[in-house]
């Protein structure tokens, strides 16, 4: 998140605006997303996974969640400086990213695991690279 | 293929993916969870 925060200048240089979808109530939402500098950003609750499913994001297998991906994710997001707190949301639920124009979904990133990453500068461009 | 002028929910500004989509490309970023 704190990622996002640095890169959204980045993203926004492209003409693309950054939005997010999140399983929290917004009450909580408000405050973490204000913390991060991104309260103004457009954000979508998604409490029953409704729209999680909608793009085709689903709850991640055992194997998805517990690998030695995810756990050196976490011992680096946890060397960052960043601490779990109390969640809101459903840690099985796998991430991912989609980079829409009008109707159409132009790109999309489904996470393999949970703290796969895409470069999301890149991924926020619309041109066409060969 | 993912119908995104069928999606009806809204931001906290009360509005859809697509109205935000119209304008300029959307980055949306689904979160695993927060906190």
């Amino acid at each position: 998140m704190s990622k996002l925060s640095q890169l959204r200048q980045e993203i926004s240089a492209k003409g693309t605006q950054l939005a997010f979808v999140h399983m929290g109530a917004e009450v909580d939402a408000s405050t973490f997303f204000d913390e991060y500098g991104l309260g103004d950003t457009p954000r979508f609750a998604s409490q029953n996974q409704e729209l999680y499913r909608k793009f085709g994001l689903n709850k991640g297998s055992v194997t998805q969640l517990m690998n030695f991906k995810t756990l050196t994710s976490s011992i680096g997001a946890f060397r960052e400086g960043h601490r779990q707190g109390k969640t809101a949301g459903d840690p099985a639920q796998m991430p991912g990213a989609f980079l829409i124009s009008g109707d159409q979904v132009i790109r999309s990133f489904i996470a393999k695991f949970p703290g796969e990453m895409v470069d999301f500068v890149s991924f926020s461009s619309t041109e066409v690279t060969s | 293929m993912i119908d995104i002028s069928g999606i009806t929910e809204r931001d906290q500004n009360g509005n859809s993916i697509s109205q935000l989509a119209e304008r300029s490309p959307l980055l949306l970023v689904f979160l695993r969870h927060f906190g």
